[in-house]
């Protein structure tokens, strides 16, 4: 039988994937740093926030601040993270770069593992502190985390929205589109590409990392393997590479359609299948996006197409071709 | 006390390996009125023209331009100094349109942070709705207002040239480089570029124009150097240059045509 709470897990865990899908698209689709290492950056945030929020008296000792220091401070030290990984690693382009963010997310969570004397190693951290946890029921919590997840989901919407109509934004697709050419035009692709992988950080750590703490019972490492990077990127794609929307819509989607798997019920014998049919049934999901729609539901191009309006004048001179030769020729001087 | 307003290229060497792509390079390119670069291929023409804008950096030897040395600065200080160069390929940011691609250019790198759309909103707002009006401005003074709503996939290879030089016009650079801006172009698109670039240097904004094309340039250009094999063979006025005998056997081919490349 499905029960409400568990839909009600479940759609907080989507809206968790939405809004780091997001982050993802930020870079990855509009900054073209394909990176395979946002699971570390997730889970540095989400370590991070539990550290410090828990009490000092717990198993593991944490600093014991409330859930917005505690959110804040893990919004920093993720982007000091990422600003440390993406300052050599962004010296490398492309498939390098997608390499060395994939082993920088093994190692982060080789050490959680590793120091389990302050990281609670693979038996992991268990006092997790929620917001407004002690105001509500425990039946009644799970909608009020649901509505807070929506809430952190819908600024960074925002967040990326208005990056997405900024000249900065508008910078960080001309260095992915023709670097050489972004340089020549004064643009400083260094620091745009690290100040832009140390804002996914931030976001990793101010937002995604704390709201996937509250839906964890424990938070153990194995939740930030490779296979969160991959489940998040399977999203991205399938709503649509750098679209606004994209992110959100194929991460609801991917998440609802594998999760909803599990409710289906098998005989004892067939529950290795039943497991199997989970990573399956994203990549039959994936295969299927990709063949009717390669770009995603959703697609850049529509996306900017509609932000573009705003500048396109509906003159008439300039809707309708003129009849004029090939190459036009400058008449006069600009006065400007 | 203004430092003379030119391009110096001295004693510039450049190795690939064991390939030397240029030897002793040594010119003065005046920082008004055009000034050409030819050459056969081969001759080292782009690997001077990427020297110059940052793109590599010499093995030996100092690019001075208006008296501040730009040798070995990274490209985006050498085209924020004023020194900006064009490519061959005119194939611009090709997500955005003809009139992004320029507004892109117009608004400057300022405003290029993360926290910028959120602590100066409105000054981004206000710089991108000007520099989108300037784009129209430039593109309608180009008579070029009907390409301007365009994706720059969609643009013929004579348009797409026009719209590089444009772009980078909006740069309000002092010196502008022009790579090989006649190749690909029918008779009549040349004369119509003829017109374009006299008219840049009219404003006061030095050419340098590289091109194989030896009517085009020596029709348009005050001064010419001619690079063969890595080293300028010859430097003057379009009429001595067309009569050199050295020019005339690399382009013509003559008795010592071994070096033709």
């Amino acid at each position: 039988m499905i029960s409400i709470e568990f839909l009600v897990t479940i759609a907080t865990l989507a809206f968790v994937f939405a809004m780091a899908a997001q982050l993802l698209n930020l870079e990855a689709a509009w900054g073209g740093m394909w990176d395979l290492g946002i699971a570390g950056l997730i889970g540095v945030g989400a370590y991070s926030y539990v550290l410090l929020t828990s009490s000092p008296d717990a198993a593991v000792p944490g600093a014991g601040l409330s859930w917005p220091l505690g959110m804040l401070g893990a919004g920093l030290i993720t982007a000091a993270v990422a600003a440390l990984i993406g300052w050599p690693a962004l010296r490398l382009r492309g498939e390098y770069f997608l390499i060395t963010t994939f082993a920088f997310a093994e190692i982060l969570r080789q050490i959680i593992i590793i120091r389990r004397d302050i990281t609670g190693g693979t038996f992991g951290l268990t006092s997790i502190v929620k917001p407004f946890e002690s105001q509500f029921t425990i039946d009644g919590y799970p909608y009020v985390r649901l509505g807070l997840t929506v809430l952190l989901t819908v600024i960074v919407w925002m967040v990326c929205s208005r990056i997405a109509t900024s000249s900065y934004g508008a910078s960080l697709r001309a260095a992915r589109d023709n670097e050489p050419l972004a340089m020549a035009m004064g643009k400083r692709i260094n620091v745009l590409r690290l100040s832009t992988y140390a804002t996914v950080g931030l976001m990793c750590g101010l937002f995604v990392g704390p709201a996937y703490s509250w839906i964890l019972g424990a938070l153990v490492p194995s939740v930030f393997s490779s296979h969160l990077t991959f489940t998040l990127w399977a999203g991205l794609v399938i709503g649509g590479l750098g679209s606004r929307f994209g992110p959100i819509v194929g991460a609801l989607l991917l998440t609802g359609a594998s999760e909803l798997v599990r409710l289906v019920h098998v005989p004892d014998q067939f529950a290795d299948l039943h497991a199997a049919a989970h990573p399956a049934l994203v990549g039959v999901l994936l295969i299927a996006v990709l063949r009717w729609r390669p770009d995603g539901l959703l697609t850049e191009s529509g996306t900017f197409a509609r932000l573009r309006r705003r500048h396109s004048r509906p003159d008439t001179a300039r809707a309708t071709p003129v009849s004029t030769p090939t190459v036009p020729r400058i008449a006069h001087e600009p006065s400007a | 006390m203004n430092p003379p307003r030119e391009l110096k290229v001295i004693d510039v060497n450049k190795t690939f390996g064991g390939v030397q792509a240029l030897r002793n390079v040594n010119m003065t390119i005046s920082g008004t009125g055009i000034t050409a670069l030819i050459g056969p291929n081969g001759a080292g023409k782009t690997t001077l023209f990427n020297v110059i804008s940052g793109f590599g950096t010499p093995y030996t030897g100092r690019i001075i331009f208006d008296g501040q040395d730009l040798t070995g600065l990274p490209v985006h200080k050498v085209a924020r100094a004023g020194l900006v160069r064009t490519f061959q390929t005119p194939v611009g940011i090709s997500s955005m349109t003809v009139v992004e691609n320029i507004a892109l250019a117009i608004a400057g790198s300022d405003l290029d942070y993360p926290w910028s759309p959120f602590l100066f909103w409105r000054k981004d707002r206000s710089r991108r709705k000007l520099a989108h009006d300037a784009a129209w401005t430039q593109l309608e003074q180009a008579d070029a207002a009907q390409l301007g709503n365009r994706a720059m996939s969609d643009l013929s290879p004579g348009d797409a040239k026009l719209v590089e030089i444009l772009r980078q016009l909006a740069l309000s650079p002092r010196m502008l480089l022009l790579d090989e801006p006649a190749a690909a172009m029918t008779v009549n698109q040349i004369d119509t570029l003829s017109g374009i670039i006299r008219d840049i240097a009219q404003r006061g904004v030095g050419v340098l124009v590289i091109d194989h094309n030896l009517s085009f340039v020596l029709e348009l250009a005050a001064q010419v150097h001619v690079l063969e094999s890595g080293a300028v063979i010859a430097s003057g006025t379009p009429a001595a240059i067309g009569n050199d005998a050295n020019v005339r056997r690399i382009y013509l081919g003559g008795d010592e045509g071994t070096h033709a490349a």
